[in-house]
């Protein structure tokens, strides 16, 4: 038995070196045999082309905002924000807004008690509801810069807001039905993206006037309390109930020639506990200090969800194409294939190199790879506000009609006041016989200048959304469609007089470009925000360049044969990209990301009305096999 | 029952083989060569034979042993007395060498595993999965011919069939054997790109490499074959002849990051093959062999294919150790060689065989080592050459599963 073993032993022992050498000789990659496949046709000599294609000519272009997945529900990304704008600068006017939910109704009698015989006072007259902010202090970045933007010969001391309120009450209400009441009149009160809404809102049932520090609000002591005595009015006519308030505080526009605007951040939800102080309140009690410290004294903005109920709406009145931060509006360059290719073409023809044989028929081009692409944008003087660089990014996406995803195009309708037409259809996906849902617009005329756009599905009625819109103007809408996974249907609405104009797509293979950067020497992606600041707007820049790789890859890819593809480039802002880089620990500089919002302006520049960009290119040709 | 009479402990060698050779290997595939770029082709033909006959100069078709399948000759099985199966395991360096540089890779591949049940009647039936056919080269230039663009070539796969024999002996002297085999093709040729490389470019630096342009062929096709065993106290003599087949091909190509639904479909042709061979015993313990085949490859299709065909001799002393003797003289030993007109580029490749044959316990269990020295191409021709170390192993395992031993007539 041992014998047998230990001559299988020895003989795989010695199989076991053989194998083990075999192993261990190699080379590596293979580099021999190359004159034998260059004979046999397997060449492996191509040559990476590399031009600029200067002033390419736009097709259309256009801005939106990031996130405006429900144009009804807007403002949703700022639902429940760390912090809210209110006030006025240059184009921007911002309005903050925060739902209260009073359910202790024991605090109307006590602290009204407690006023009454504090203060000797005998009547309702007397105000006991006071608004508090603060600016959350645990971040100084950017702080120094916004404080800066507050010119001294012109801002004023102080900023006048109306304060409008609306508040209802549990009379006769079961508590779930005081519960559905709340959803609802929070849906309605704090989602809606702008005063156009407010028109179909009732009247406010109180408006009280506040003064708030300017200079005051970036100061070290933020804290400002603001009485509504037209609200505690109100509200005491009723002390015996819940009460569910809900604030806007809107800037009140002084005249034409005023430069005293301000924009102002203050807390919106910094979080409970420790942060209190930090989030707006409404303070009960004359006796109510700048921050109360009892709870019962004190209420927080209510819980809607996982948050908590503040938000603001942030308007531009300036020119409709320029790029915004703060809003994180993007500008959309389209770019026509066939425009772009006739351009390649051109360029090769300059540089002596023969170009690829365009394809004529199929669905898909593979005539070219695209390893690196960068497309400029020209811009006219952004105005950056605090001075911070800013931090942009490429998305791209094809603009293609719902129902032929291959083929580019833009659909145009036109829906008569008073209306519905159906204009999109949803498939099952791979049985474009088997229709999911039919997508219609309504169109009604609420008063001589609002009107309003209904969006309807005909089976998942959960998407359904209205709209309001003041009439000619123009407005963007993007919805999102059950099995069409990122992409998302594209609308630009204008508003006629008797009619609305619709142009809509479908976004096809929607992507985000990279940011990062790779450092040659490392090999590594570059995380140094000063590092990567080159990269960023910033004050007195004539131009802005992204990279735009995949955009490109995808362009040359698809051929759509017949009909040109479009190809939507968006220079939009990164979340937040306010860059201040001015912050130094000890001797080192330590660069980090503003967290207020920052509100900029990068206008492109236009010539006659008209956008050209540069494109940067590298194409690999790409043999036919 | 069955299998369980090779016992575990007949696996540990084995596994320690695996275990040092399959990680260290560089892909599942065998034997590198620049045959494999061919498109004309379908890679290099691997060796249906067992590492008893590659042992014997890749001969012994008509050699009949009492136990274990036999891809090239399916009819001897007819004879075996018990049900069997066997799995063949490769490992091999490839010296190729051009003009300008030489380069060794190592590969590892299971080129086979077949099986072979007995019966209560003289019928075996066969069924046994091949690699027939292999693709294993990649490229990449020394120097770029293009400084920006790196790129490189690799193409991978091949032919397999799946098979079913039945194979009758109704007369000791003679076995038949009929067969039907399924081809399924899985094959893929890979262009790559790099971009990235150029550091000293930003924008370059911060591209993105052309990956996995690849074009796929997937191809089924089947064929029959029949074979015949004749055998005598002292030789055998066998031959095996398979019909031609059409495969039916689908290619596709794809890259990644990029959409594409080209597909295109074709008919590619394999021909006929024949095969023969003869074995002389001179004593009871020694075996004499020489196999002859021939595939009918014309340049109808490709001036780069041609006829093919091999010759392969070899010899085997089998210890003649009983039960109680040493067990080195239980071993077989076996020596060959052998030259192949391959049907690519009238490539011609000769070679120099060695290997032992260890018994593992009483039952007719084997353990087969077999080990190839090769070479074929020229640098005046081919433009290459290659020198090539085959090891290959074959456990061989009887058993008494299925049916117990037939009583003949």
């Amino acid at each position: 038995m041992f014998k047998h073993l230990r001559a299988v032993g020895a003989t795989a022992v010695a199989a076991f070196a053989a194998a083990a050498l075999t192993s261990c000789i190699s080379d590596g990659p293979n580099k021999t045999g190359g004159v034998f496949l260059a004979q046999h046709g397997i060449l492996l000599q191509d040559t990476l082309f590399h031009f600029t294609l200067k002033h390419l000519p736009v097709d259309t272009f256009w801005t939106s905002e990031a996130a405006t997945t429900r144009l009804g529900d807007p403002d949703i990304r700022h639902l429940g924000d760390a912090y809210l704008l209110a006030g006025r600068t240059g184009d921007f006017s911002a309005e903050s807004r925060m739902s209260f939910e009073i359910s202790d109704t024991s605090m109307f009698d006590t602290t009204l008690a407690a006023d009454i015989a504090a203060d000797s006072i005998q009547d309702s007259t007397a105000f006991w509801l006071s608004l508090y902010f603060a600016r959350p202090s645990n971040s100084t970045l950017g702080l120094k810069e916004l404080a800066a933007t507050l010119d001294s010969n012109r801002t004023r001391d102080t900023l006048k807001f109306e304060v409008q309120s609306w508040d209802s009450t549990s009379n006769n209400m079961s508590g779930e039905a005081w519960v559905q009441k709340l959803g609802m009149w929070n849906r309605q009160y704090l989602y809606r993206q702008d005063t156009a809404a407010v028109g179909v809102l009732p009247e406010p049932f109180a408006r009280d006037t506040i003064s708030i520090g300017t200079r005051k609000a970036f100061g070290a002591d933020s804290t400002q309390k603001q009485k509504l005595p037209n609200l505690s009015r109100r509200m005491l006519q009723k002390p015996g109930f819940k009460h569910f308030v809900h604030l806007r505080i809107v800037p009140i526009a002084g005249p034409n020639s005023d430069s005293g605007a301000a924009m102002l951040r203050f807390g919106g939800w910094q979080g409970d506990d420790v942060n209190v102080r930090k989030n707006p309140l409404l303070l009960f009690g004359n006796q109510a200090t700048a921050y109360a410290n009892t709870v019962k004294n004190r209420l927080q903005p209510m819980a809607v969800g996982s948050v908590r109920a503040v938000n603001y709406s942030l308007r531009y009145d300036g020119p409709r194409t320029d790029i915004l931060t703060g809003k994180q509006r993007g500008l959309h360059v389209v770019l026509d294939r066939a425009v772009v290719l006739d351009s390649i073409d051109a360029a090769l023809l300059r540089l002596g190199k023969a170009k690829q044989t365009r394809s004529t028929d199929g669905e898909f081009d593979l005539s070219y790879f695209v390893p690196f692409a960068k497309i400029t944008l020209p811009l006219d003087k952004p105005t950056l506000e605090g001075g911070f660089p800013l931090e942009m990014q490429l998305t791209t996406a094809q603009d293609s009609l719902l129902g032929d995803t291959l083929k580019g195009g833009i659909r145009i309708d036109e829906i008569p006041d008073g209306s519905t037409k159906t204009i999109w259809k949803t498939y099952e996906p791979g049985h474009p016989e088997s229709v999911l849902d039919n997508v219609s617009l309504s169109y009604r005329a609420i008063d001589a200048d609002l009107r309003m756009v209904l969006l309807r599905y005909s089976k998942d009625s959960s998407n359904n959304d209205t709209i309001y819109i003041h009439r000619e103007s123009t407005k963007e809408w993007i919805a999102s469609l059950q099995g069409y996974g990122k992409s998302y249907l594209s609308m630009t609405l204008e508003a006629g007089s008797s009619s609305l104009t619709v142009r809509s797509y479908l976004t096809v293979r929607p992507e985000t470009e990279k940011n990062s950067f790779i450092d040659p020497e490392t090999g590594k992606a570059n995380t140094d925000l000063l590092e990567l600041k080159k990269h960023f707007v910033k004050t007195g820049d004539t131009s802005l360049t992204l990279r735009a790789t995949h955009g490109f890859q995808h362009l040359m890819n698809r051929t759509a044969t017949g009909v040109s593809l479009l190809q939507d480039f968006t220079f939009i802002p990164v979340g937040s990209p306010a860059l201040d880089d001015s912050v130094a620990i000890g001797s080192k500089n330590v660069p980090d990301k503003v967290p207020y919002p920052v509100l900029s302006v990068i206008p492109p520049k236009l010539d006659a009305g008209k956008l050209q960009v540069d494109v940067e290119l590298y194409l690999f040709p790409l043999k036919a096999r | 029952m069955g299998f369980t009479s090779i016992r575990t402990r007949h696996f540990l060698p084995m596994l320690a083989i695996l275990a040092v050779s399959g990680p260290g290997s560089h892909s599942l595939f065998a034997e590198t060569s620049p045959l494999s770029a061919l498109n004309e082709g379908f890679g290099l033909e691997v060796s249906g034979y067992n590492a008893r006959e590659r042992g014997m100069g890749e001969a012994g078709l008509a050699s009949v042993n009492r136990q274990g399948p036999s891809i090239p000759n399916p009819s001897k099985t007819a004879f075996n007395e018990k049900t069997s199966f066997s799995a063949t395991f490769d490992t091999d360096v490839d010296w190729l060498q051009d003009e300008t540089i030489s380069n060794r890779t190592t590969s590892f591949v299971i080129p086979d595993i077949a099986l072979n049940f007995q019966t209560r009647y003289p019928v075996n039936f066969g069924l046994y999965y091949r690699q027939r056919f292999h693709r294993n080269y990649s490229f990449t230039p020394p120097v770029p011919a293009a400084a920006n663009a790196l790129e490189s070539y690799t193409t991978e796969g091949g032919l397999y069939e799946l098979a079913s024999t039945l194979a009758y002996s109704p007369k000791p002297f003679l076995a038949l054997a009929l067969g039907y085999h399924l081809l399924i093709g899985r094959e893929r040729t890979i262009n790559d790109a790099l971009f990235s490389q150029n550091t000293n470019n930003e924008d370059l630096g911060n591209s993105e490499d052309l990956k996995g342009d690849t074009i796929s062929i997937r191809s089924s096709g089947a064929y029959p074959s029949i074979s015949l065993t004749i055998r005598q106290k002292t030789f055998a003599i066998g031959a095996m002849a398979t019909l031609g087949a059409t495969l039916d091909r689908t290619k596709t190509r794809t890259i990644t990051s990029m959409i594409s639904k080209e597909t295109s479909t074709s008919e590619r042709d394999l021909p006929w093959t024949l095969q023969a061979g003869a074995s002389y015993k001179p004593a009871s313990n020694q075996t004499l062999a020489m196999d002859a085949s021939f595939e009918a490859w014309d340049d109808s299709y490709s001036p780069l294919l041609n006829p093919a065909y091999r010759l392969g001799a070899g010899y085997e002393f089998q210890g003649p150790g009983g039960v109680y003797e040493p067990y080195y003289r239980k071993i077989a030993y076996r020596g060959g060689l052998g030259f192949e007109k391959l049907y690519l580029d009238e490539t011609d490749t000769y070679y120099l065989t060695m290997g032992s044959g260890l018994p593992l316990g009483r039952r007719g269990n084997i353990l087969d080592f077999a080990f190839k020295y090769g070479h074929r191409g020229s640098l005046e021709n081919s433009l290459w050459t290659e020198d090539f170390i085959k090891l290959s192993v074959s456990l061989t395992g009887v058993s008494v599963w299925g049916q117990p031993i037939r009583k003949r007539p």
